[in-house]
């Protein structure tokens, strides 16, 4: 396995492994102080895990299957030939064929509640369909991105229903993943883009930004968080970056975690707003806004 | 031969590929991991010959050389590309991550306004599924019109011994590009249907050696004739059914199953350029004969963890 990974770095061009392109002020002193590890579990046994969970809380007392399962994920499965999305299909009985997204880190859930609210739209028969991320980074793999971030282990899943009853209903969503003039995998945040991609998001769902309840940023780095938000014209003093030092940044599956604990924390009326917005590695941008339906 | 069913939603409008130059003979092969002579004769009598070796050199540079050769040969815009999708089968066959290989393509290739990500775990059927997820987003409105589907593996460093499926097929290494447009031009993709066997989602046993299928005849049969439905067709009207580089002996019962007469199974490819992963039946759609005007041809793959892939497109 070492050899097949060892591969992999080297087909990476040469790079200065520090190296972090945006367009704001250092942010070393922004990035997590510890990361979450896993040591035990695979990629996939954690995804199976939360998967498992996300179903047995969901609302509803036939318990059925999810029609679909998306994976999205960064790093690689330990067991090399294992699909993450099959054993999630195999083990929670799902329809339609799984899959993963893959190659757009924190943008990746994005692209799958897109994928996932298109999907409905077009077949009336598909009714649920379970979003997961996952990630679990291994020797000889850096969790150190440049001086933007560190890279956490862990996994989370939504689960996305066509309903007509309570629940948090998907304005609009938004990926872009802008060209680089230069083929590079440095890592590189567009602060411009983001900001384009959240406005965007804001004027397609007929809203101002401060009309938003909830602004949930990545957990990648504070003062990025804290500058694209402000940038945007978002309400800050809203903004939901709950103790950002402790677990890293979660990557494909940050978005959904950190939806997850915020959806734990509140009481949400009827109207609220939250908006979601991410980035991946190289430039990569996203943005999403649910409104809560209370009846 | 009945219209079909649907008028297509995209059009498979150009194909190109990029093998390594060098080429392994099986007997070489077999040498080389240690392997009795009679694995290499057991392969040849499957119709296994040899494989492009990249000796594990980068899939990305091959991948860049598909796109490179597709983007050049179809005379496409590279500002027109909406939508640039890296797919493969090996999850290593990518830059290490969190490095972006499809960024990578994209910015190499000069695809500036191109949504670029990953379609994978459907392994060599990734291709295929890459083509559903981009058919969803445009029925669905997006600002698709025209996208791009790379496939791409290598054999990793320390893998060749793992190269053969069974005795039925030896990996190749290689890359192949696929232009999709929006609509109904050449090649219309008037059936596509996926089909998952759960039960093999690990893929391989602890030897790393595929898991053999006991249902495997059966479901891909049953996916082909799925394909074949969508596009309202019977089997006997196929033009040519385009394989992928597995298990020749076994075509012949498929072709039975499907009431295709066994010379329109395209076999030109099969021994010359070994299982090219998910690219092969694009490949072959590329080098078969030309269908007539209005004239279908089917196209197959299946890969490990019990993924199965047709589709069906109007020449």
């Amino acid at each position: 396995m070492r050899s097949v990974y060892d591969d992999t770095l080297r087909w990476r061009p040469e790079v200065d492994p520090g190296s972090v392109h945006h367009s704001a002020s250092p942010r070393g002193t922004a990035m997590p102080e510890y990361v979450a590890c896993e040591s035990r579990l695979l990629l996939s046994d954690m995804a199976s895990m939360v998967a498992k969970e996300t179903m047995r809380r969901a609302p509803g007392k036939d318990n059925l299957p999810p029609d679909q399962v998306i994976v999205c994920a960064t790093s690689f499965e330990d067991d090399l030939a294992l699909s993450c999305a099959g054993r999630l299909h195999s083990e929670l009985g799902s329809t339609g064929v799984p899959f993963a997204f893959g190659q757009l880190q924190g943008a990746s859930f994005f692209l799958a509640l897109q994928m996932v609210s298109d999907m409905m739209a077009n077949d009336e028969r598909m009714h649920s369909a379970l979003i997961v991320g996952a990630e679990r980074w291994l020797p000889p793999f850096s969790r150190q991105v440049g001086a933007l971030t560190a890279l956490g282990d862990g996994a989370a899943a939504a689960l996305v229903t066509r309903q007509v009853g309570p629940g948090w209903r998907v304005l609009n969503v938004n990926v872009r993943t802008p060209g680089r003039p230069m083929p590079s995998p440095d890592v590189c945040v567009d602060e411009p883009v983001l900001v384009e991609v959240i406005g965007q998001t804001c004027t397609q769902s007929a809203l101002k930004p401060t009309e938003i309840s909830w602004v949930v940023p990545p957990r990648i780095n504070t003062t990025l968080a804290c500058d694209v938000s402000a940038d945007a014209r978002l309400p800050v003093w809203r903004m939901w970056y709950p103790e950002p030092r402790d677990i890293g940044y979660l990557c494909a599956a940050d978005a959904l975690t950190q939806l997850h604990v915020l959806l734990q924390s509140i009481a949400p009326t009827d109207g609220q707003r939250i908006l979601l917005w991410a980035t991946g590695l190289q430039a990569q941008a996203a943005c999403a806004i649910l409104q809560y339906c209370g009846s | 031969m009945p219209a079909p069913a649907h008028d297509p939603v995209l059009s498979l409008s150009g194909v190109a590929f990029s093998l390594p130059a060098q080429t392994v003979d099986a007997h070489t092969w077999a040498r080389r991991c240690g392997f009795p002579e009679a694995r290499a004769s057991a392969l040849l009598e499957n119709g296994v010959q040899r494989f492009h070796d990249a000796v594990a050199n980068s899939p990305v540079a091959l991948a860049c050389e598909a796109v490179s050769a597709l983007l050049e040969r179809t005379g496409t815009s590279r500002v027109s590309v909406d939508a640039l999708i890296y797919t493969h089968t090996i999850q290593s066959s990518v830059m290490a991550p969190p490095a972006g290989t499809a960024a990578f393509v994209q910015s190499r290739m000069g695809l500036d306004r191109a949504l670029a990500f990953s379609v994978m775990q459907q392994n060599c059927v990734s291709p295929m599924a890459a083509i559903r997820v981009l058919r969803v987003l445009t029925i669905a409105g997006r600002p698709i019109q025209r996208a791009i589907v790379v496939c791409a593996d290598v054999m990793g460093s320390g893998c060749d011994h793992l190269r053969a499926i069974q005795d039925l097929a030896l990996h190749s290494d290689g890359a192949c590009a696929l232009l999709l447009e929006r609509g109904g031009g050449h090649n219309g993709i008037v059936g596509l249907h996926l089909y998952t066997d759960g039960r093999y989602f690990r893929g391989t046993d602890d030897d790393l050696q595929p898991i053999p299928d006991d249902r495997y005849y059966w479901s891909a049969f049953a996916t082909m004739r799925a394909a074949l439905r969508q596009a309202g067709l019977r089997g006997s009207e196929l033009a040519h059914v385009l394989p992928h580089h597995v298990n020749l002996p076994g075509w012949s019962r498929l072709m039975t199953m499907l009431s295709v007469p066994q010379e329109r199974l395209y076999t030109a490819n099969f021994s010359r350029l070994g299982h090219v992963f998910g690219a092969d039946p694009f490949i072959n759609l590329h080098t078969a004969p030309r269908g007539q005007p209005g004239s279908c041809s089917l196209l197959f793959s299946s890969g490990l963890a019990g993924c199965f892939g047709a589709m069906v497109i109007r020449h």
